[in-house]
C-alpha cells in the first residue's frame, strides 16, 4: 500500500492520515464549516456556479459551443459577428454599447466550453468563462446535464489595462465582479430554461443556431 | 403583566482541573478536543446538584431581598439526577426553605433547557398569577462521569465542566429598571435525533445494569458531521423564528449568549447574528462545556461585568444533546 514517499514527507503542512489523525482531521473539518459565509470569502477570487439542466449533455455542448447561443442566454451580449478565424465581435448592451470580443474554445471529448472574451479589444482575451458539462446520469443518476461555470478574478478586473479604448464615462467590467455570482446565476437560469424548453418540445437547438450563423 | 429576569447567580465547584489532568490519563496533547479548553471545574463524588442550586439561589435571594417562601415556582434541569425517580427539584426547594406550589424538573431540553424553562415560567406565572420563580441548571457529570479514571483518557472527556446557574424571575405590572423582559421564545423538538446520544457500556449492557464499567457518554460516531450540521442549522433557524415572532430583525440583537459545546459553534452562531466578539459572552476556556448551566452562568457573569446594557436586546439560544432540541429567546433590557 502506498503511504508516504520521501518527497511527500518533505512537504510541510500536508494533512494526510499517515501523520494527521482522523480526530484532528475531523476537528479541522468542523472549524472550516461555518453557519454563514461572507460573500467575499466565497466569491472573492473565484466565482463558481452550477446548474442541472434537463437536456442531454451532447445537446447542451452543441448549443453552448456555438457563439450565437450567447445572444440568447446571456443577459446583455448580442450580435456576434466574425472578425477573423475564431474571433467574433459582439455588443454588450450593459453599458454604452460596449464592444465585446469572444473566442469559443470547446473540447468535445472533455465536454468543456470556454469563452475567452474581453471588452473593447480583441488582442488580449482575458475574461475567461470556463464551463464543463457533465452527464447527469453519472453524477445525479438521472437524465440531463450538470453545467459547472467558473470565473477567476484576473487582475485586469481590478484595473482596466486599456482605458484608452473604453467609451468615456462607461463603467469598467471589474466593478461588477461582486455581482458576478448573482448575474451568472440569472444567466445560467436562462440557459437552463431555453434548453429545457427546446428539449421538452423536441425543438432543435441547431436550427436556431445555424440560422443565426448564416445571418 | 411583564415577566422579567431580575438577575442571575452562579455556584461553581472549587476544584479547578487543567488540561494536564487528562494528558496524565493517556489523552494525548494533540487531542483536538483541547482546542479552546484551558481549565474546567470538577465536582466531587459527594457533591449534590441541589446543594449547588441552593448556594446560587441563596446569593440571588439575598441580593434582591426576597425570602425563599415567596418563591412560587421552581424549574430545574440536572444533567445528572442525584435522586433518580423523584428528581432533584423538590430537594432544592426544601433545602432553600421554600414550599412552592409548583416544582418542575425539566430533562428533555438539556443544554438549552434554560430557554424552555424561561418560556414555561412566563406561561405558568401569567396563567397562575405567580409572583416569583427560580430557574436553575446544574451540571455535575464532568467530575463524576467524564473525570472517572475509566473515562478521563477519552478524547471527549476534556470538554465538560461542572457548574450551576440560577435566575430569578418576577411577574409584575411595574417595570423594574435593571431587569430583562422575556419577550418571546422559539422552541423546536427534533425527536428523531434523541437516540443519537447515549450512555455506552461494554458487553451491550444498559446503563442501569450492574457492571465494572461505569459507562461513558457517547454520540453516534457515524453521524458526527450530521450532528454538527444540526447545530449549525437549527440554532440559526430558531433565532430567525424568534425574531419573526417578536417582529424584530436579526440585526436588532445587541448581545448573544448560547450554550457552549465548543468554540466552533460559539463562532458560528455569533457570525450568524453578525455580532463582534465583544457582543457575545461565553466562558468556554475557563469552564468548558457546562451543558445546561452554560446559559445562566454566562448570563450571570455578563450581567456582573455589565456587558449587557440597558436597552439591549439579548438573544439566548442553543441546541441540546445530538440535536433533539433547539431554542432561542429574546430578552429586552
Amino acid at each position: 500500500m502506498f503511504t508516504e514517499n520521501k518527497e511527500i514527507k518533505q512537504i510541510k503542512g500536508l494533512k494526510r492520515i499517515e501523520r494527521f489523525s482522523p480526530e484532528e482531521f475531523q476537528f479541522d473539518v468542523m472549524e472550516l464549516t461555518h453557519t454563514v459565509y461572507e460573500h467575499e470569502e466565497v466569491f472573492g477570487q473565484f466565482c463558481t456556479i452550477q446548474t442541472y439542466i434537463d437536456c442531454p449533455p451532447e445537446i447542451v455542448f452543441k448549443y453552448m459551443s456555438n457563439i450565437h447561443s450567447l445572444s440568447e442566454w446571456t443577459y446583455s451580449t448580442r450580435e456576434y459577428k466574425k472578425v477573423d478565424g475564431e474571433l467574433y465581435r459582439g455588443r454588450d448592451l450593459l453599458d454604452k454599447n460596449t464592444p465585446i470580443y469572444c473566442s469559443v474554445k470547446s473540447n468535445r471529448e472533455a465536454m468543456t466550453v470556454d469563452y475567452h472574451c474581453a471588452w473593447d479589444q480583441g488582442e488580449k482575451l482575458w475574461m475567461i468563462y470556463l464551463n464543463r458539462i457533465v452527464d447527469a446520469e453519472t453524477v445525479l443518476n438521472k437524465p440531463g446535464s450538470v453545467v459547472f461555470w467558473n470565473n477567476c478574478r484576473h487582475p485586469f478586473y481590478d484595473t482596466n489595462p486599456f482605458p484608452e479604448k473604453a467609451p468615456p464615462g462607461r463603467i469598467w467590467v471589474g466593478e461588477l465582479w461582486e455581482s458576478f455570482y448573482a448575474g451568472h446565476k440569472i444567466e445560467a437560469e436562462n440557459l437552463k430554461k431555453i434548453l429545457e424548453y427546446r428539449h421538452k418540445n423536441k425543438l432543435s437547438v441547431e436550427s436556431v443556431i445555424s440560422k443565426k450563423d448564416t445571418e | 403583566m411583564k415577566v422579567t429576569i431580575l438577575g442571575a447567580e452562579t455556584f461553581m465547584p472549587e476544584k479547578i482541573r487543567q488540561n494536564d489532568f487528562f494528558t496524565n490519563y493517556s489523552s494525548s496533547e494533540s487531542n483536538p478536543m483541547f482546542r479552546g479548553t484551558k481549565e474546567r471545574r470538577h465536582c466531587s463524588r459527594e457533591d449534590k446538584g441541589s446543594q449547588f442550586l441552593e448556594k446560587a439561589s441563596e446569593k440571588l435571594l439575598e441580593k434582591y431581598n426576597i425570602k425563599a417562601e415567596e418563591i412560587d415556582l421552581f424549574l430545574s434541569n440536572f444533567t445528572m439526577l442525584d435522586i433518580p425517580f423523584t428528581g432533584t427539584g423538590a430537594a432544592w426547594a426544601y433545602t432553600l426553605g421554600a414550599s412552592p406550589s409548583h416544582i418542575c424538573d425539566i430533562h428533555n431540553s438539556g443544554c438549552t433547557s434554560f430557554v424552555l424553562m424561561l418560556d414555561l415560567a412566563k406561561t405558568l406565572m401569567k396563567s397562575l398569577g405567580l409572583k416569583y420563580a427560580l430557574i436553575g441548571n446544574v451540571q455535575t457529570s464532568a467530575g463524576k462521569i467524564f473525570a472517572h479514571p475509566q473515562n478521563a483518557g477519552k478524547p471527549q472527556s476534556v470538554v465538560p465542566g461542572d457548574g450551576c446557574g440560577v435566575a430569578l424571575i418576577e411577574a409584575s405590572e411595574a417595570h423594574n429598571e435593571n431587569s430583562g423582559e422575556i419577550i418571546e421564545a422559539a422552541i423546536a423538538n427534533h425527536g428523531e435525533f434523541a437516540e443519537d446520544m447515549f450512555i455506552e457500556k461494554g458487553n451491550n449492557l444498559y446503563w442501569w445494569e450492574p457492571s465494572e464499567d461505569i459507562g461513558s457518554i457517547e454520540f453516534n460516531k457515524s453521524r458526527i458531521m450530521k450532528i454538527i450540521s444540526r447545530g449549525n442549522k437549527t440554532v440559526p433557524e430558531r433565532i430567525k423564528e424568534v425574531c419573526l415572532k417578536a417582529d424584530k430583525k436579526i440585526s436588532d440583537i445587541d448581545f448573544l449568549i448560547t450554550n457552549q459545546p465548543n468554540p466552533v459553534f460559539l463562532r458560528n452562531w455569533r457570525e450568524f447574528v453578525q455580532l463582534p466578539e465583544n457582543k457575545m459572552y461565553h466562558s468556554f476556556s475557563k469552564y468548558g462545556n457546562l451543558f445546561g448551566a452554560a446559559i445562566p452562568v454566562n448570563l450571570s457573569e455578563a450581567l456582573d461585568k455589565q456587558l449587557i446594557k440597558k436597552g439591549d436586546l439579548l438573544c439566548i439560544a442553543g441546541f441540546s444533546h445530538a440535536g433533539d432540541y433547539s431554542s432561542a429567546a429574546l430578552i429586552q433590557y
